[in-house]
């Protein structure tokens, strides 16, 4: 017997993960975007005039997210200039595909379309890197990558906000995530709506509240274009549990995922405890809690055949490099006042002391900075420009290749 | 952590224990270098004697970081018989003995709650269980209680401090309550099996339980029950501090399901050294420094009696609630990241808690309500779904009719029903979340919320009205 649509007279297609209400196609299109305006609305988001750089990987989350802002921004006047941009990590034999589905989303939502290689911005593919470090780490110069590559392309692009795709389920399990790593800097603001002000990109997540599920049910209905595989490159395994769990509190009460985010919306700091300092990396001279931010540091282990630095317990190599680095302070000093510099998310080497020594969970670090839906986790600060000496600025043409992370879901696993 | 097998040790003090886990032939004592027994943490291996200093000294600095227990202070100690409140009870015995290095301070008082009804079964085995417990408390030495969950059915409130303050001037009035608590003396009198509780009793309790739909419902509920009827009877029998037994283990496991629940303000109440949320009666967590299995080890090396009681959960699926599935979730981890349970704990030392002095608090769990959000917040976010998905805004069990019309007087005696949409008015988001799942009818539910929950309405409405009301003092509640 159909179930009847609870808005009209239609029969239902689907049960809203989120309410448990049965809706019929129609209603639930209009209930979904209409609920993305409102969070648009209600958390200020946008002002007429500003330039929003879509974080388009080709995956779901990032392809419903152009679609929805394209229909909002023409529905409700928003007054937005929308552009598509996406990373290239470099990683062949997967990155083809999501490169042309982000073309054709140009072509579909005729939304013009910039994409930022690692490879211009680094000197390095992601190929090359899992060369050097095999599949253990990578993860974690993806993602610190990833999210200088996204600033650096939107500040080029004349953006004034970057929109991500992260859905309630990936902040909900980057709260789990990082109250396993004992992380109380990232678990503090990664429910903010909005990171990265300060002078830097304001990054937006419009889809906060918005389940994965229901993303995934609107692209299937909606019939849109979207990619969907996995990285390659094997996710972090740590993360991995995360997301089962929070798969496995998902099916035992689907409200887990949105009082997860009630949590951590609730969660506060006590007074007394000492939040890594903001300060400013000394190689490329952008926001970072670290003498030197987190890119720098392994883009240093890259060049310099040590590409261990900077990842799990490898503190002494970080410390030589460091007393190396002290020795070349003034010249690099001298060097980097006229550069334009780029950082991690501001706070990602400081975890090795957030999170005592050597834990298993430092190479999960920057991993939710991961493709679709993962990407950029909820770190706080953003930063653009070139790194110094050590990375290479002013290059970045954009007519690269580009990839995407997208995971294989069971439209009808419901 | 496991044992460390040694067969050529001489120290005498240095016994074998039953091996569990993998053996660490030859490791010495990190401490002393006596071949060590047993392997905590990572790496430490401990003898016997440097391990138990190691157990008594988190145990101690616990309690004396946080300064908390004054000298010659009387405490309540909750006594489930269970591993870790054993290791509690036997370490406060041996901080009390005259051998005892720095003998502690404070005079304790053992309470035990009889949750039998909860598994719904009468046996003998579950008798035979009962008996023992009592034997371990008696034996003690120190002065013990038993009571019932069922008990907490018959908890009739006190009022919230902003009425308290009020009306009356003395500060602590005396508990309203007469709960029924058995001393159970001090002669281990034989063959006197506590008896089953009151089939009556019983009976409306489980039904009670069996009204909220999941298991995940019913723990929570379950929790929050158990933890009004500890204050209740502290108060009932004049004490101010309630030691708990909770291990970091199991306050990983609550620390992820608080958050999983919905109730991330709640986390560091419900898991730091001191909980202060109920006006007058303080929760203190003394082992929490030190984990499950290194417990379990200090139980094993002192020959320290344990009596497992089974739970709501026990031998269901792992899916079959949060609690059970986060349980699981961190024994997995831990076995391989060790450090996953001190993580989480330390994540949680980090946190600070709402402002427990607020007046507005949930009428059942006593936490500073946190539904008090802005319009973009998760609350906010699925309550627009729902008017998003349900065009005529009602909620078919939630938005019957409100009750919003004057004031419900009470005389005392009995209990005003509150609808349940006021009711969840009264009720943080995480026990919203467990009667959202509650289909009996209110008046089954327990006086303590109800009533609180009255009041708490009543002293809104007053607010509300406040300026145009002319008595001075609107006489809203019986409690004289
Ligand atoms: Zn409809
Ligand atoms: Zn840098
Ligand atoms: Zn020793
Ligand atoms: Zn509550």
């Amino acid at each position: 017997m159909p179930r009847k649509c609870g808005n009209c007279t239609n029969n239902a297609v689907l049960k809203r993960p989120k309410t448990g209400d049965a809706l019929c196609k129609d209603c639930f299109y209009w209930a979904f975007e209409e609920e993305i305006h409102q969070t648009i609305v209600d958390a200020g988001l946008f002002s007429p005039g500003d330039t929003v750089a879509i974080g388009a990987s080709g995956g779901k989350d990032s392809t419903v997210l152009a679609h929805t802002m394209k229909v909002l921004n023409d529905r409700h006047d928003y007054g937005l200039k929308l552009i598509l941009l996406s990373v290239d990590e470099g990683i062949t034999g997967y990155r083809d595909d999501s490169l042309e589905t982000v073309k054709r989303n140009q072509q579909q939502y005729d939304l013009p379309l910039t994409i930022v290689s690692y490879e211009e911005l680094y000197g390095w593919t992601m190929d090359a890197i899992v060369e050097q470090i095999g599949l253990k780490n990578n993860c974690t110069f993806c993602g610190v990558f990833r999210r200088q590559a996204l600033d650096r392309g939107a500040m080029k692009l004349g953006a004034t906000k970057i929109v991500t795709g992260h859905n309630a389920d990936d902040i909900a399990e980057t709260v789990i995530m990082n109250v396993l790593r004992g992380d109380i800097a990232r678990l503090r603001r990664c429910t903010a709506i909005t990171t990265g002000a300060d002078g830097y990109l304001p990054r937006c997540k419009p889809f906060k509240y918005a389940y994965e599920k229901e993303i995934v049910m609107y692209a299937y209905f909606k019939q849109l274009d979207y990619f969907s595989t996995e990285c390659i490159y094997s996710p972090n395994a740590y993360r991995g549990y995360a997301r089962t769990y929070i798969k496995d509190l998902e099916k035992i009460r689907p409200s887990a995922i949105i009082d997860i985010i009630h949590s951590g919306e609730s969660l506060s700091v006590k007074k007394d405890v000492k939040m890594p300092q903001q300060t400013v990396c000394s190689v490329c001279k952008f926001v970072s809690s670290n003498e030197v931010c987190k890119a720098c540091v392994l883009l240093e282990g890259l060049n310099k055949g040590r590409p261990r630095l900077g990842i799990g317990k490898t503190h002494k190599e970080r410390r030589k490099w460091e007393e190396d680095l002290a020795e070349e302070a003034s010249r690099l000093s001298l060097h980097n006042t006229a550069v334009s510099g780029s950082s991690d998310c501001g706070q990602g080497c400081a975890r090795d002391e957030v999170n005592g020594c050597g834990s298993v969970f430092v190479g999960a670090d920057e991993d939710d900075v991961n493709g679709d839906g993962r990407r950029n986790g909820c770190c706080g600060g953003t930063g653009s420009g070139g790194c110094g000496t050590t990375q290479r600025e002013n290059r970045m043409p954009a007519q690269k290749v580009i990839t995407a992370r997208t995971t294989m879901r069971n439209l009808l696993d419901f | 952590m496991c044992n460390v097998e040694d067969q050529e040790r001489n120290g005498s003090e240095n016994l074998p224990v039953s091996s569990s886990g993998k053996s660490l032939t030859g490791s010495g004592c990190v401490k002393c270098g006596e071949p060590g027994v047993l392997v905590t943490r990572i790496h430490d291996s401990f003898c016997k004697s440097c391990f138990q200093v190691y157990v008594v000294h988190k145990f101690r600095s616990a309690i004396g970081k946080s300064k908390l227990i004054r000298d010659g202070e009387t405490v309540l100690v909750a006594f489930s018989g269970g591993g870790n409140s054993s290791a509690l009870l036997h370490l406060i015995q041996d901080g009390l003995s005259l051998r005892a290095h720095k003998r502690l301070r404070f005079t304790p008082t053992l309470l035990h709650i009889d949750e039998s009804c909860i598994s719904g079964v009468r046996s003998d085995e579950l008798r035979q269980k009962r008996e023992k417990i009592r034997q371990i408390m008696i034996k003690s030495g120190f002065p013990s209680y038993w009571t019932q969950l069922e008990q907490s059915l018959n908890i009739y409130p006190e009022l919230s401090s902003k009425s308290m303050s009020k009306s009356k001037s003395s500060e602590n009035p005396a508990s309203p309550n007469s709960l029924w608590l058995t001393d159970l003396g001090q002669e281990p009198a034989p063959n006197q099996v506590p008896d089953d509780p009151p089939l009556e009793e019983s009976r409306k309790l489980q039904d009670l339980i069996k009204s909220f739909k999941s298991s995940t419902a019913q723990e929570d509920f379950i929790h929050n029950l158990r933890n009004q009827l500890l204050v209740a009877a502290a108060q009932q029998l004049g004490f101010s501090k309630i030691l708990t037994a909770e291990s970091s283990t199991r306050l990983a496991v609550h620390i992820l399901s608080d958050i999983a629940q919905g109730r991330g303000s709640q986390v560091s109440l419900d898991t730091g050294i001191s909980d202060e949320r109920n006006p007058g009666v303080m929760f203190m967590r003394p082992v929490r420094e030190l984990n499950a299995k290194e417990l379990a080890m200090y139980n094993s090396l002192f020959g320290v009696d344990t009596v497992f009681m089974p739970t709501l959960t026990t031998k269901t699926s792992i899916a079959s609630s949060i609690e059970r599935l986060t349980e699981t979730f961190v024994t997995g981890l831990q076995a391989d990241y060790p450090s996953t349970v001190s993580n989480i704990v330390r994540t949680s030392g980090k946190l600070g808690g709402p402002d427990v002095k607020r007046t507005d608090k949930c009428s059942f769990c006593q936490s500073p309500l946190d539904t008090d959000v802005g319009k973009t917040s998760a609350l906010g976010a699925v309550l627009f779904s729902q008017h998003m998905s349900r065009p005529k805004m009602v909620d078919p069990k939630d938005n019957k009719e409100r009750v919003s019309d004057g004031p419900v007087y009470s005389n005392g005696t009995h209990t005003p029903i509150a609808s349940m949409p006021n009711l969840k008015e009264a009720l943080c988001y995480g026990c919203r979340l467990s009667l959202h799942e509650f289909d009996g009818d209110t008046s089954m539910l327990p006086t303590l919320i109800t009533k609180r929950a009255m009041w708490s309405i009543q002293e809104r409405q007053k607010d509300e009205l406040s300026g145009y009301l002319l008595e001075e003092d609107v006489e809203v509640n019986g409690v004289g």
